[in-house]
């Protein structure tokens, strides 16, 4: 279905129903998905099994796609979304434990202005929405209205949720930098 | 984007740095390869993500030749002969799975020793925690004893997830403080639960690909089957976990970080009236009751 408001169906589309039309188109957003996938699950090996269950959801999900009509982009970065989501929901205690045994999950970063800076504690005291709003604006680049679709919120909701979290993560890195 | 945003986008990126594993996007269309030629989805020289596989299904792992039916722990759950041979890294993946979750209402026992680090670090600290796979909205009871310094129960439901203020639950609290020779009953307060997942750990080690098989070994009289971490040169948090070659239940972990050294030994229990007592902490005799425990003191967690 086709209306005036929705995009003209991109020609892509039809290149994506097959197998390496689809991969083409997939592979660019791999590493943005990774980058959400971990904001939002804060481990390593748990955002590489959400972006892959989402691509082979995707896959599978095509069609849905095809008559969505919409950018690629948002679509498969709300499919991400929604796997990293019910793995939280899923993992709370795990996730909760693992960043405490596994040393992996200490950030270190040799830039000495933040090597003090306790990130863990900073990238845990965010909600894991605020992290994939954070993400999905500052390093994904996307507008708040594919925000707010990719986390499947209303606009108001999305602008709400962004405003809160750059309002939390200045307030942590402030104590963080006020540390002796 | 204005100046507040380039600020924003700043602090944004010197939190957000995650480094992808090389080879990762390859992966990814492999698998999307496999799943295309009907391969149920899954990329031959990795095996199926955690979520993926538990969704399947035990019907679906079980159509896949890997699952026994569940007995009562101790139980030998793999077929006759089964252990005779290696099991491939994704044969073990999916036994583990299907014997936790014969056991998820098992109790799970731990004894963790660690060594190389300082003397807080070097503790010796035993668990208890039932169920072994807990559920979000059910009971959870943890009980954390570290000889001479404390012994303490967590009763709590399960939330969804931890909120943002460092990971809190709210229910009751039973605490042995060893050094003020009291213990408390605190029926209703915040607290973290202490708990271990490492259990599950290294099935997220397996699955990310960071171990082979090092083969069939002797383990307190049972036979074992050792994983070796293959992450040489980088951060190891695992260094060699041993699993039951018969119940594919995990017996132990060995794991490195920042030089020190620990050890898990895991014990599934049945939940019996006798084994659930073990989940109480053990009052001495002569210690004070108190309102509350004393204030924390230094190196305790």
């Amino acid at each position: 279905m086709t209306s005036e408001l929705a995009p003209a169906r991109p020609a892509p589309v039809e290149m994506a129903r097959t197998e390496a039309g689809f991969e083409d188109r997939l592979r660019p957003l791999l590493g943005q998905a990774f980058r959400l996938a971990h904001a939002i699950l804060a481990d390593h090996h748990e955002a590489e099994d959400a972006v892959q269950e989402a691509a082979l959801l995707a896959w599978r999900k095509l069609d849905q796609f095809a008559e969505r009509g919409d950018g690629m982009r948002p679509w498969f970065l709300a499919i991400v979304a929604n796997e990293c989501r019910r793995r939280v929901r899923l993992r709370w205690w795990q996730v909760w434990r693992r960043s405490d045994l596994d040393p992996a999950t200490t950030i270190q970063h040799e830039d000495s202005v933040i090597f003090r800076i306790d990130l863990s504690r900073v990238i845990g005291a965010l909600t894991p929405d605020q992290r994939a709003a954070l993400v999905l604006r500052y390093q994904l680049d996307l507008s708040q209205e594919e925000v707010a679709r990719v986390l499947g919120v209303r606009l108001g909701t999305a602008k709400s949720l962004l405003h809160r979290a750059v309002l939390r993560l200045r307030a942590l890195m402030n104590e963080e930098n006020s540390k002796p | 984007m204005t100046h507040e945003d380039d600020e924003v986008r700043d602090l944004v990126a010197r939190v957000f740095r995650p480094v992808q594993r090389h080879g990762f996007e390859r992966q990814v269309v492999d698998a999307l390869t496999a799943a295309s030629r009907g391969a149920s989805g899954r990329v031959p020289r990795r095996w199926p993500p955690r979520a993926a596989l538990a969704g399947a299904s035990a019907v679906a792992v079980a159509a896949a030749g890997l699952l026994w039916p569940a007995g009562p722990f101790g139980q030998v759950h793999g077929a006759p002969g089964a252990a005779a041979s290696v099991p491939s890294i994704q044969t073990i993946d999916a036994r583990l799975l299907a014997a936790r979750e014969a056991n998820r209402n098992e109790i799970v026992h731990e004894v963790i020793t660690a060594t190389g680090g300082t003397a807080q670090q070097n503790e010796h600290v035993e668990s208890w925690i039932w169920p072994a796979s807990e559920q979000p909205g059910a009971e959870v009871r943890a009980r954390t004893l570290v000889p001479g310094r404390f012994d303490q129960e967590q009763i709590f439901v399960a939330p969804q997830y931890l909120d943002s203020k460092g990971g809190s639950v709210t229910g009751e609290l039973i605490g042995v403080d060893f050094a003020s020779r009291t213990w408390s009953d605190q029926q209703s307060t915040t607290f973290t639960p202490f708990g271990s997942a490492a259990v599950v750990d290294f099935r997220a080690g397996i699955e990310a690909g960071y171990f082979r098989v090092a083969g069939i070994v002797r383990l307190d009289g049972r036979r074992a089957i050792q994983l070796n971490d293959v992450k040489n040169g980088q951060v190891q948090t695992f260094r060699s976990i041993f699993i039951d070659a018969e119940t594919y239940l995990p017996i132990k972990q060995v794991s490195e970080g920042n030089g020190v050294v620990q050890e898990f030994h895991f014990e599934f229990l049945r939940p019996t009236a006798g084994n659930l007592a073990k989940l109480r902490p053990v009052i001495p005799p002569g210690f004070n009751q108190t309102a509350a425990p004393p204030p924390p003191t230094p190196g305790r967690r």
